[in-house]
């Protein structure tokens, strides 16, 4: 049994585009299914607007999904059970992007963390001082650091803190948002090395977004690329990294120079050119090469491609 | 003759604290047609370089240069206003936050006009044509609609071509990319740094790329230098520093990206420098990086020279003439190639 799985989730928000238009719906996420085994990554790479965070969001509680089911080892997890809430909080945890923006920064770093126990067990104020400090060494601060405020930390530092507050309740997966991105180069070795650690440690299994490719082949052990909320290619990272085979994937691919010199026959990404049918069609087909009017008629639904990667794509699945 | 020729340049910040200093003796040279990249973490003042060459810095900051030498002249010698004249038809920068750098109140149009007036005469009708050629020549395929456009209505990639289009309208010998691609999705960012590298080859001039991300530049650059606190640590040829760094920093920069192919092996760890960047005003004594750097030794604490070295280029390192070995970090990291 999987530790996590995740059946055909979807996200539709209404929004108007100009205050007198209509309330049109807009999919963020549709249709994602997928599994977290534990101690596993699971890393999710798409560009900005790809859905990605919405899915997190949708995972972790705090919004509700439009359809499809959260389940935690073998139990639904819904949006509006208190005790579904209670093991969804505290099993799951998240770290977000930007440390700055994450701490309460009137807080001390002692009660951001406190506060999390306080909630969520029955520790007594001594043992959860004591658990504090211990979670603070976990993540290579000092245990009088829980007396200062989170803006005498630099952004490493306060990235850790968010660490901790989310490995403090000994949680079985955390998502973490683009932990990486809003930190220098020489940290974010630092941060991912940490990361690592705490999953030998503690057998934490990591829903890991990033843009970062080579981050990614680093860290993952399972791939998924999201396009338009759409998810269009999904493998081990032995088989997407050798044998991408989704359009998409190949410019995401081509367009970073560390892998440019692995796959060098892959298209750089165009211009959008033709305008595909708004619900109807493939999502990728307004800017895919090899783009046939049957990609804008119909839509490809995700399967088993020759290499096992799961992939939506026509060209694929067909031959 | 070169393009630009930097002596000791010197930026210093007046603080309520006290001056203390935020680039710190600096030298560097650029030929025009060549692509130079300047590489650092946050902080390190590569951003402040861009600005003290363009004459943009805030008037808190003092800066001191022998001399800075564009295009045949020496800014220092020049009055403000001069300087100023000078310096915008020479040289051009592009900046971050494409969104930020655009004026919300004007329409795209407007913004080229501007930078084509300053530096041009001529009819607005032929104004207007060379705006047009100008948007085409950075892949914008419907340049009469996104002229009437205001910045809101494009998005981030497109505004990031319009900021380099009214870069270049002034027909710049130096073009200065501040972290061009930074706030751009993969996808985009590859395209925008194909049209920094093509104009930099059509029109014959200099670019200065300054980002934190060797893999951006390990493709296209000539050259790099590598900035730490203020201090250009590493200046050689791009071959030299990605193939055989002297520089522990630069070496450290390198080991701390992932590998191509560094698939997720259990107790693998990447190397990481310990520590962090120290605040300007708590700079160790010698060697800026001495603190965090995984080889310091006693004499470390000693100022460093930037030393030049032969078939590769200056380091600011007393180590640096032995090969550096990349034993600091087996141990960290096991499947090197």
């Amino acid at each position: 049994m999987s530790l996590l799985s995740v059946e055909n989730i979807s996200k539709q928000y209404s929004v108007r585009k100009k205050y007198w238009h209509k309330r049109e719906r807009v999919d963020a996420v549709k249709e994602i299914s997928f599994e977290l085994k534990e101690g596993q990554t699971l890393a999710i790479v798409g560009e900005s607007g790809s859905g990605k965070s919405t899915l997190a969001r949708q995972i972790i509680g705090i919004e509700k999904p439009s359809r499809g089911r959260v389940i935690y080892l073998g139990e639904e997890l819904r949006f509006n059970n208190r005790k579904n809430r209670k093991t969804r909080f505290r099993n799951i945890r998240m770290i977000f992007q930007n440390p700055y923006e994450s701490l309460n920064p009137q807080a001390r770093i002692g009660d951001i963390l406190e506060e999390v126990l306080r909630i969520n067990t029955k520790l007594s104020s001594k043992q959860r001082k004591r658990k504090v400090a211990n979670t603070l060494v976990k993540v290579g601060l000092l245990p009088e650091h829980q007396y200062r405020y989170p803006s005498m930390f630099s952004g490493g530092q306060r990235q850790r803190i968010a660490i901790a507050r989310a490995i403090i309740l000994d949680p079985k997966i955390i998502i973490a948002d683009e932990p990486l991105s809003a930190l220098d180069v020489s940290i974010q070795a630092q941060i991912l090395n940490l990361l690592q650690q705490l999953q030998e440690e503690m057998g934490i299994s990591y829903l890991f977004i990033s843009h970062d490719l080579n981050v990614v082949e680093h860290i993952a052990d399972q791939v998924m690329v999201m396009f338009q909320g759409e998810m269009v290619e999904y493998g081990s990272v032995a088989q997407l990294f050798d044998n991408p085979r989704h359009p998409y994937t190949q410019t995401l691919f081509a367009s970073t120079p560390m892998y440019q010199k692995r796959f060098p026959h892959f298209t750089r990404p165009s211009f959008a050119k033709r305008k595909a049918g708004a619900n109807s069609g493939c999502c990728f087909a307004s800017r895919c090469s090899f783009c046939s009017p049957r990609c804008l008629q119909s839509q490809p639904v995700i399967g088993k491609s020759k290499s096992g990667n799961l992939v939506a794509c026509f060209k694929e699945l067909e031959d | 003759m070169p393009l630009l020729r930097i002596e000791n340049l010197s930026v210093n910040y007046q603080g309520s604290q006290g001056e203390f200093p935020i680039i710190d003796r600096l030298s560097l040279k650029m030929d025009s047609g060549e692509i130079l990249g300047i590489v650092g973490e946050s902080g390190s003042g590569k951003s402040m370089l861009a600005l003290a060459i363009m004459g943009l810095l805030s008037p808190k900051m003092n800066m001191r240069a022998d001399y800075i030498n564009l295009d045949g002249e020496d800014l220092m010698k020049f009055s403000d206003m001069d300087r100023a004249a000078y310096v915008a038809s020479k040289a051009a920068i592009i900046f971050q936050e494409p969104l930020a750098s655009l004026n919300p109140c004007f329409t795209i149009g407007s913004h080229i006009d501007e930078t084509l007036m300053f530096n041009q005469t001529g009819s607005r009708k032929s104004r207007r044509l060379r705006a047009m050629d100008l948007l085409e020549s950075v892949g914008i395929f419907e340049p009469e609609l996104v002229l009437r456009s205001y910045p809101h209505q494009l998005s981030g990639g497109m505004n990031q071509r319009i900021a380099i289009a009214v870069a270049l309208a002034s027909r710049p010998r130096l073009l200065i990319a501040d972290e061009p691609t930074t706030a751009l999705d993969v996808t985009i960012q590859s395209q925008i740094l194909e049209l920094l590298v093509n104009v930099n080859k059509t029109e014959d001039l200099g670019l200065m790329l300054i980002t934190h991300d060797f893999a951006l530049l390990s493709e296209n650059t000539d050259r790099i230098g590598v900035v730490y606190s203020g201090q250009l640590m590493e200046h050689a040829a791009t071959d030299n520093i990605l193939k055989s760094p002297r520089h522990p920093y630069t070496r450290a920069l390198l080991d701390s990206i992932p590998q191509m192919g560094d698939r997720h092996i259990k107790g693998s760890r990447l190397f990481a420098l310990k520590g962090q960047i120290p605040p300007m005003d708590q700079l160790p004594v010698g060697c800026r990086l001495g603190p965090r750097c995984p080889i310091a030794e006693k004499k470390c604490v000693n100022p460093q020279e930037f030393l030049s070295i032969e078939n590769h280029g200056k380091v600011r390192c007393h180590l640096a003439p032995q090969k550096l070995s990349r034993a600091q970090s087996s141990g960290d990291k096991e499947n090197d190639k």
